[in-house]
């Protein structure tokens, strides 16, 4: 949502620094308001005329909301969490707010400092960030992981602030083969990807297989979906992960208040990391360059874009097919190759290779007698 | 025909029919040299019809296998690609690893004009 937020104000005519500087020094009470209008424009529940006058009051209610789900998948919140910002940004915070042993912070850092204690850590405000914590469920990063640990079955890689094992609710119904699946089906994407101008040699790529992987992605994923489950949940972390995501775009004045300029948000958050002795994880480049290719690629299998073998190709080519009709779409294969890399170099699995390769000498089958 | 004389005359019209008769000879043997001509051609242009129809549907039967082997690759059904064009707005962003000039919205721009 935060970076779609400054993609509309880009839209309107802002260059992207200068919307990128609106959107980490706003209001916070702003920023929840466009989370409602985000909400109401889902049209996933029935929100009263009360949140909705209420929203047109913001300060960016008079810019339009674009799609019918404008806010990044819980995929794309996953592997930005990994990074740890979540944590480091808590640590700086808490030192502002404690102390100047990080120096006095400026007014675009005492803005920023606002709106993360709102948006990230739960500071009051007239509107929860989208009612995904509340007495019962009070920690917004337990909240979380509960839901990473029922979509993908998967933790994040490192414990509490303090490397203690992390408490939260782990589900029993949770997609504990999504990472098999998903793994498998960006193996089969690199061998089509690798195939596309094969003419002439073996050609190892296997649209049905895509298709078949994908549809059954589509299941376990849509389980856990069923009448809009976790959705708000993932707003809210779409919204905290994407707010980490743009402080450490650009060298803000947070950026510039701790010295941690660079020329990359994995470099930034690694010096602002150093800077509260919180360092951030070694791979965090690669989910900063496949967190957004992941909200699109996850997206596209839970809309089920590939509903035959036919159609496998949306997810592998990165321009549409010669016969693709008037005014095709463009397919994910840019997002999906960038995923497999990135994915290959922060799990370090070779996902361009078969883990077991097809044993030819392996006996026939036995002959049932 | 020079055996073919009418025997028994001798009035010397003998020597005027022999003279028709090799002026006919004449344009017999041209017709006979137009007619070979004529059917030379349309031999010739029948091989090569034949010819090329035969290859054409040997070609078809042994390359049938590898037809089957290319991707099919279908025109994606109207729902999905509206999905595709509404997922790519809902997600359009800036890229702040690029320079300010370029951002994704550019890339994804014809995007945004099909979902309009």
């Amino acid at each position: 949502m935060i970076l779609q937020l400054v993609q509309s104000l880009v839209d309107r005519g802002e260059t992207r620094d200068n919307a990128a500087g609106l959107v980490l020094s706003a209001d916070p009470f702003d920023l929840m308001l466009r989370m409602e209008q985000v909400w109401d424009a889902a049209n996933i529940t029935q929100v009263s005329l009360a949140r909705q006058n209420l929203w047109s009051t913001g300060d960016f209610s008079n810019l339009p909301v674009a799609g019918s789900l404008p806010w990044d998948h819980l995929g794309y919140a996953y592997v930005l969490e990994n990074t740890r910002a979540v944590q480091i940004l808590r640590r700086v915070v808490r030192e502002y707010r404690a102390g100047e042993a990080l120096g006095i912070p400026s007014p675009g850092t005492q803005r920023w400092l606002n709106a993360t204690e709102a948006l990230l850590f739960g500071a009051a405000n007239p509107l929860s960030t989208w009612l995904s914590t509340s007495s019962i469920r009070d920690d917004p990063e337990a909240v979380r992981r509960n839901a990473y640990w029922r979509l993908f079955g998967l933790d994040l890689a490192f414990g509490d602030e303090g490397n203690g094992s992390p408490k939260y609710v782990k589900a029993n119904a949770a997609n504990t083969g999504f990472v098999t699946l998903f793994e498998e089906l960006l193996f089969e994407l690199w061998q089509a990807m690798s195939n596309e101008r094969n003419t002439s040699g073996a050609n190892s790529s296997d649209d049905d297989r895509i298709y078949r992987i994908a549809e059954q992605l589509r299941y376990e994923l849509g389980t856990r979906r069923k009448s809009d489950m976790l959705l708000r949940e993932e707003l809210a972390a779409a919204t905290a992960l994407g707010w980490a995501d743009l402080t450490v775009s650009i060298d803000s004045p947070l950026i510039v208040d701790l010295r941690a300029q660079a020329t990359s948000a994995g470099d930034r958050l690694r010096l602002i990391g150093d800077r509260v002795g919180l360092p951030a994880h070694s791979q965090s480049a690669s989910f900063f360059a496949m967190a957004a290719d992941l909200s699109t690629f996850l997206r596209a299998i839970e809309a089920g874009i590939v509903s035959g073998p036919d159609y496998a190709w949306a997810l592998y080519l990165s321009q549409p097919p010669q016969g693709a009709g008037a005014n095709p779409p463009k397919p994910i294969g840019s997002e999906s190759r960038r995923v497999i890399t990135e994915w290959a170099a922060a799990t370090g699995k070779d996902l361009k290779a078969r883990g077991k390769p097809v044993d030819s000498n392996r006996p026939r089958l036995v002959a049932v007698r | 025909m020079a055996g073919r004389g009418i025997k028994g005359t001798d009035d010397g019209s003998g020597y005027a029919e022999q003279g028709e008769n090799a002026e006919l000879r004449r344009e017999l043997e041209n017709l006979k040299e137009f007619v070979g001509k004529l059917a030379q051609a349309s031999s010739i242009e029948h091989i090569f019809t034949k010819g090329f129809d035969d290859i054409k549907d040997q070609l078809e039967d042994k390359l049938a296998p590898l037809r089957a082997l290319a991707p099919v690759r279908a025109v994606l059904p109207e729902k999905a690609a509206a999905s595709l064009r509404d997922i790519r707005l809902s997600l359009n962003r800036p890229n702040f690893n690029l320079d300010e000039t370029k951002s994704i919205a550019s890339d994804d721009q014809s995007a945004k004009e099909q979902a309009s």
